[in-house]
């Protein structure tokens, strides 16, 4: 096994305060291992957002973190825990040690400056002691690895197309070279060629530069293809982490089957598309139990009235996965 | 820069259309200046005189309306805009180059400082929403509600008066001659004061409000997150990714009411017995002084053009989506 990079323990984010707060994400545990892609998956308000905006601390009021660590391991230095950094050890941290790619493409630019300006500006934060030439250039190098022509760097955002906005974006998330990037739905804005084009060259890059990459999507067929493992959300929880192969092939929690029959497979024998009966939980009351159950064929009893807890099945007694459920054969081991 | 042309090619058309309602007005209302006048010195003139003082005023009823709007297109140009009656026989060119300066200079610095302070106070309230910043907008929308005339009357009742410190009226001190020496100048900030102080009272809150709204609304924008995420300085994304996208429709409405200076400071003027160009207007409208009014009107319509000329201008050079290219 690899060597962890960020380690998020028992992390639980709230909207709101007091009896009032809505428990966005709840006691999540979770390893991002040095160069590889951990895909995030689930349905809208599963959560998955938020915790990437938990574990940067980015969070917009009313999200409060209410309670876990992020640990943080710097190549060759002491692990820290983001969640205790002092603002100013915050700024320093972000972008140079974790960058982000968000969710709108279109908007992620501020539309007053230009290109150059807003990927100079970072580089100006992190690193002053750097000449404006040197700056330049290293701006430059990283546009043309993402496939942007040096000359666009005087470009606004609006003479872009969105293709090459989320490229520029994701040149820029990897200007300081970060150890992690996150990326929160990078490509829902795209459409399927630009898509496929723009995560075949963040694979290419990651190989080259050796990042790790949180990838948060709705589309699990991207994730089977793109990550080294999955992890499925619901209702705030991770129901199921496991290599990409064996969630496709094998996998365990009613839900993540429900998700994997949602999409055609592009290989393989034909299967019955079947989509997950109901809509996703209201977080506001959420079901007693496992919050799956009120949706999932296979509830009995227990489910309703018990927590199951995210544990490596019984029946697989395979290390590298684990599930949440009260099924014969996936309670977890003692 | 085609759009530049397209805009100044519109604004010189509009300046056109008002200078051509400016000629017809007047001889479109019943009775005439000429009459007036005459009124005015009680019938103690000649024939002659009255004809000369007809042609004077581009009113000769034996030339046709064309040759006198073709004659006043003339007058326009040469800066020649007739003589005043109240101010007999001065030119209104004349009295208007006395009276501009001064509300340029009150009114024109006021709605500056008013706007520097309020949008300031707005960064810094839509920013720090939720703090005491925001207790502060209640306040200013109370003191801007109140009429502007009835807040300088108050002003002039409480602090002004016989051994005050703010003179109640008047540009200067009586007595003094405008040059460019301490003295005048001290006096003329003096009397400047007190009109300025409510002005700006009334005005800044406008500027915070907008700003601070804006500011609310720029600051939920994806890339207001991404500057906190690229580990930037609350400073720098503050000033120059929410301000600055913020900035705009300020600037836009700061350009217009740079507009407004001219046209707008009637009733603070006739207040404090200002010498602007509104208390001209006043004056003006009270003497039935159709030239003056004629050419306070042509000052108002050009700065109004103008200002939103600088709108445009400062528009093109702030957001480059308005930028056309090619």
């Amino acid at each position: 096994m690899k060597a962890p990079v960020l380690e998020i323990k028992n992390f639980n984010v709230d909207y709101g305060l007091g009896d009032q707060a809505v428990r966005a994400v709840r006691d999540v545990t979770l390893t991002l291992h040095r160069g590889e892609v951990l895909g995030l998956a689930g349905e809208s308000g599963s959560g998955k957002s938020t915790l990437a905006y938990g574990v940067t601390r980015l969070l917009p009021p009313p999200g409060v973190i209410s309670g876990g660590s992020v640990v943080y391991h710097p190549p060759g230095d002491q692990p820290y825990d983001v969640m205790a950094l002092s603002p100013a050890e915050l700024r320093k941290f972000r972008w140079a040690e974790t960058s982000i790619v968000f969710q709108g493409a279109m908007n992620s630019l501020n539309p007053v400056h230009k290109v150059s300006t807003q990927m100079l500006d970072v580089i100006r934060a992190h690193e002053p002691q750097l000449s404006q030439e040197a700056r330049v250039a290293r701006a430059k190098e990283m546009l043309k690895l993402v496939g942007i022509s040096a000359d666009r760097m005087d470009a606004y955002p609006h003479q872009l197309s969105g293709g090459m906005r989320q490229r520029v974006m994701i040149g820029m998330a990897l200007v300081l070279e970060p150890q992690i990037v996150i990326m929160d739905e990078p490509t829902t804005a795209l459409d399927v060629v630009m898509q496929r084009q723009i995560l075949a060259q963040l694979v290419e890059l990651r190989e080259r530069l050796g990042f790790s990459v949180l990838f948060i999507t709705h589309d699990l067929s991207l994730l089977v293809e793109f990550s080294d493992r999955i992890a499925i959300m619901y209702g705030g929880r991770i129901v199921e982490e496991a290599k990409s192969a064996d969630l496709y092939k094998d996998s365990l929690h009613p839900y993540s089957e429900g998700l994997l029959k949602s999409f055609p497979a592009l290989r393989g024998p034909r299967r019955e598309l079947s989509g997950i009966p109901g809509s996703p939980p209201d977080l506001r009351g959420m079901p007693t139990g496992c919050a799956f159950h009120p949706r999932c064929p296979h509830a009995f009893d227990r489910c309703s009235t018990e927590i199951p807890v995210l544990g490596v099945p019984e029946a697989r007694n395979d290390p590298s996965r684990s599930v949440a459920c009260w099924l014969p054969g996936r309670v977890p081991v003692a | 820069m085609k759009f530049l042309l397209q805009r100044i090619a519109f604004y010189l058309f509009t300046a056109w259309a008002a200078i051509t309602i400016n000629f017809f007005i007047p001889r479109m209302i019943p009775g005439d200046p000429v009459t007036s006048l005459i009124n005015k010195f009680q019938g103690q003139m000649s024939t002659e005189a009255i004809n000369s003082l007809y042609v004077l005023f581009g009113l000769d009823k034996n030339a046709s309306l064309w040759s006198q709007y073709v004659d006043y297109w003339g007058q326009v140009f040469r800066g020649d805009l007739g003589l005043s009656f109240t101010f007999f026989p001065t030119p209104v060119s004349d009295i208007l180059g006395q009276s501009l300066p001064w509300t340029i200079a009150l009114v024109g610095i006021t709605t500056f400082v008013s706007f520097v302070i309020g949008t300031g106070l707005g960064v810094l309230a839509g920013w720090r929403r939720g703090s005491w910043l925001d207790g502060l907008l209640p306040v200013t929308t109370f003191l801007s509600s109140i009429p502007y005339f009835w807040l300088g009357l108050i002003a002039i009742t409480l602090l002004a008066g016989s051994g005050s410190f703010f003179p109640s009226s008047g540009g200067y001190e009586p007595g003094l001659v405008p040059s460019w020496n301490g003295e005048f100048i001290g006096s003329a900030i003096q009397h400047s004061l007190l009109p300025a102080i409510t002005i700006l009272i009334s005005s800044v809150s406008g500027w915070i409000l907008s700003m601070r709204n804006m500011m609310v609304t720029v600051a939920s924008e994806d890339y207001i997150t991404v500057a906190h995420a690229k580990g930037l300085s609350e400073r720098r994304v503050m000033l120059s990714y929410a301000a600055r996208n913020a900035l705009l429709p300020n600037v836009s409405g700061f350009a217009l009411s740079l507009g407004f200076i001219v046209g707008g400071t009637l009733l603070v003027e006739i207040v404090f017995s200002y010498p602007g160009i509104g208390y001209n207007l006043f004056q003006a409208v009270g003497a039935k002084d159709y030239p003056l009014m004629q050419g306070v009107f042509l000052v108002i319509t050009i700065s109004v053009l103008v200002a939103n000329l600088i709108a445009d201008i400062a528009y093109l050079l702030l957001d480059p989506r308005t930028r056309k290219e090619g």
